[in-house]
């Protein structure tokens, strides 16, 4: 049985189930899947004829391989963090995100890619929106119509594709063909480049505790394993890298929700994995694909502990955490982990895979960039490894009521904890799974003082920038980013192309008798109609969407 | 920039003295970061770049990256910076 296949299956036994039995099979389903993975008995080579043509349903490479093993362990994580939660359209979103994810790494073609694709947009809109509040079906919608727009373009580069006669199997399309960058952008929108990053940032940070977790694990790596597959050694990726490395550090450094820095940081880390595949050497894709891997496990940690501390206070603005290392220990302690983890601290696991990347950028000769990358390494210590540990745990007491997370969480995120530390001592059991024959040592003298310089003294930088009181204090606030273009701007040229349409209907209405009552409808209906970034709009373009969608799906297979 | 716009600037509490064994750290920290500069003179480092010739530049760039960075933030907070609902508001 393939492994998308478990997680389908789990999700709808999961919806007649009793609810005692939620927990054991959300945790028992990646178990079960891992271990049909690891015996080989996963259907390798599943097909399904559709429409004359055979969809590939179940493939594993080299390339593939290493983000299946993570990425089950990544839905091992989030179960157990979810585990004391009781809410089925919770767990069971979750399962069938997580398997369309294991589905987009499994497929062998790109229909097939399509499917899962769009699965997974459908089902991780549906955990943004679990929260069930207004503003997360808001959030929810304009999350999805950007997944779904992502689709759209992966689609339209299929479709042409085939036109062209070039197949729909896994290659690299053609350079400079139209298919080549439509199939970029979808792919780069997934892996929110700039300036499409925004879906990420608002998304997650409003998403349930537990929900985050999931999401932060797959959709992104998808969209990182996609590139690799189609895209590797392209040059634009080593600058789109770099610029996505850089701008979300000064972000992270104002932004006051814990879990929107996590979001920037995301950005962050995804900027070196895209810019070791544009450098494409066989060290630098094994350095991207290890970076994904380790990404997925300390941003989970890190997620996972700023989730702790939202379930049991409630709360996730730095402004108003602090002082919590008194009540919450283990969680500030496994926070810290994560954190000397994603700052590439040496025995974590973020040095021995960031190590990769920014050697290959030096042997390639890519001299800029690698300054550039290198004030990324230090602003990501400075906003992830200091920031979020400082503001949540030390930094003023700010008198929580408080408790140390309850044991599920804490069982999750040690096994993150356990699993950066085992592979930062041990880097060889990564080593030995990323697609291409290489040796290279991360712990050479050289390497280990240059990153401890560089560390320490960004830390002596927090430290005196701290004391001197010119550290810029966390405030209860929102910082422009390129949503505004949607969220305001577009907002209120709706708003004001509604009024002025109710107006020119007014004044026709009063001309015009005849029409009265129709038009009085359609002005009190403009009137009414709420700005673009509300549910119904959003909800407006997500039909629309879709049946683009449909349209395009028919056209592709009356080729 | 209309005056809805401006943020609502709150003053940080007064900073509290620091204690003792936070000062005995910190000097302890600065020690190490002392210690890591002079390694630097008697390690032999593979170099791939000019730059890393310098002597102690990893941990200059370091702290000079993180001011630069966090003076950059602080200017770029006049230019970004909203009150808490300002999209709740647009919604």
């Amino acid at each position: 049985m393939p492994p998308w296949l478990c997680f389908y299956g789990a999700a709808l036994l999961l919806a007649v189930a009793p609810k005692r039995l939620q927990g054991t099979i959300l945790v028992a389903t990646p178990l079960l899947s891992a271990a049909l993975f690891l015996t080989g008995t996963y259907a390798e080579g599943m097909t399904l004829q559709i429409a004359g043509r055979s969809l590939v349903l179940c493939q594993v490479d080299a390339l593939s391989k290493p983000f299946l093993l993570i990425f089950h362990f990544a839905a091992l994580l989030g179960a157990v963090f979810a585990l004391h939660l009781r809410d089925r359209l919770q767990h069971g979103a979750a399962l069938f995100y997580i398997g369309s994810a294991l589905g987009a790494l499994l497929a062998g073609d790109l229909i097939s890619l399509l499917l899962f694709w769009e699965l997974m947009a459908f089902s991780s809109a549906i955990l943004v929106w679990a929260g069930r509040g207004k503003q997360n079906l808001r959030t929810a919608l304009r999350y999805l119509v950007l997944q779904l727009i992502s689709g759209q373009l992966l689609l339209a580069g299929t479709v042409l594709l085939i036109q062209q006669g070039t197949g729909t199997g896994l290659n690299p399309p053609p350079p400079d063909s139209p298919a080549y960058w439509l199939l970029l952008a979808a792919f780069g929108l997934k892996c929110a480049f700039p300036p499409t990053h925004n879906w990420l940032t608002e998304a997650y940070p409003s998403a349930t505790p537990t929900g985050t977790v999931f999401l932060s694990a797959f959709t992104t790596k998808v969209a990182v394993y996609a590139l690799a597959r189609f895209f590797t050694g392209e040059e634009l990726l080593i600058y789109i890298g770099a610029l996505m490395a850089c701008f979300p550090i000064f972000y992270a450094v104002i932004e006051n929700d814990l879990r929107r820095v996590l979001c920037y940081s995301m950005i962050n880390q995804l900027g070196f994995m895209v810019c070791g595949l544009g450098v494409g050497t066989a060290l630098a894709v094994n350095g991207a694909v290890a970076h994904a891997c380790n990404d997925i496990v300390f941003k989970s940690l890190l997620f996972m502990s700023m989730g702790a501390v939202l379930h049991v206070t409630g709360i996730i603005e730095g402004s108003r955490l602090g002082g919590l290392y008194r009540k919450m220990p283990r969680t500030a302690a496994l926070c810290i982990i994560g954190a000397a983890s994603i700052s590439a601290f040496p025995l974590f696991s973020g040095f021995v895979s960031k190590s990769l990347i920014m050697s290959a950028l030096l042997m390639e000769g890519h001299h800029t960039i690698w300054l550039v990358m290198l004030f990324a390494s230090a602003g990501v210590f400075h906003h992830a490894g200091i920031k979020i540990p400082y503001f949540a745990f030390f930094a003023h007491d700010a008198g929580l009521k408080a408790h140390e997370a309850p044991r599920n969480m804490l069982i999750a995120m040690t096994l993150a904890a356990a699993f950066c530390i085992l592979i930062g001592c041990f880097p060889s059991l990564l080593y030995a799974q990323l697609p291409h024959e290489f040796s290279y040592s991360a712990y050479d003298a050289g390497h280990v003082l240059a990153q401890l310089q560089l560390l320490c003294f960004s830390a002596l930088a927090f430290i005196w920038l701290n004391l001197s009181g010119r550290y810029p204090p966390e405030l209860p606030s929102v910082n422009l980013d390129m949503e505004w273009f949607y969220r305001s701007l577009g907002a209120n040229t709706w708003r004001r192309a509604c009024t002025t349409a109710a107006r020119m209907a007014h004044i026709w209405n009063t001309r015009c008798n005849h029409f009265k009552p129709l038009l009085r409808e359609a002005e009190q209906s403009l009137l009414e109609r709420p700005g673009l970034s509300q549910a119904a709009n959003s909800g407006l373009l997500v039909y629309c969407l879709l049946t683009l969608l449909t349209l395009l799906l028919l056209y592709g297979y009356a080729l | 920039m209309s005056a809805q716009h401006t943020p609502h600037e709150t003053h940080p509490a007064p900073r509290p003295p620091i204690p003792t064994w936070l000062r005995y750290s910190l000097l302890a920290f600065s020690v190490i970061c002392a210690l890591l500069l002079l390694a630097d003179s008697l390690v032999h480092r593979h170099v791939e770049h000019a730059l890393e010739r310098w002597w102690g530049f990893y941990g200059m760039f370091g702290f000079l990256a993180c001011v630069a960075l966090v003076e950059a933030a602080k200017l770029l907070r006049h230019l970004l910076m909203r009150p808490r609902n300002y999209y709740e508001d647009k919604d």
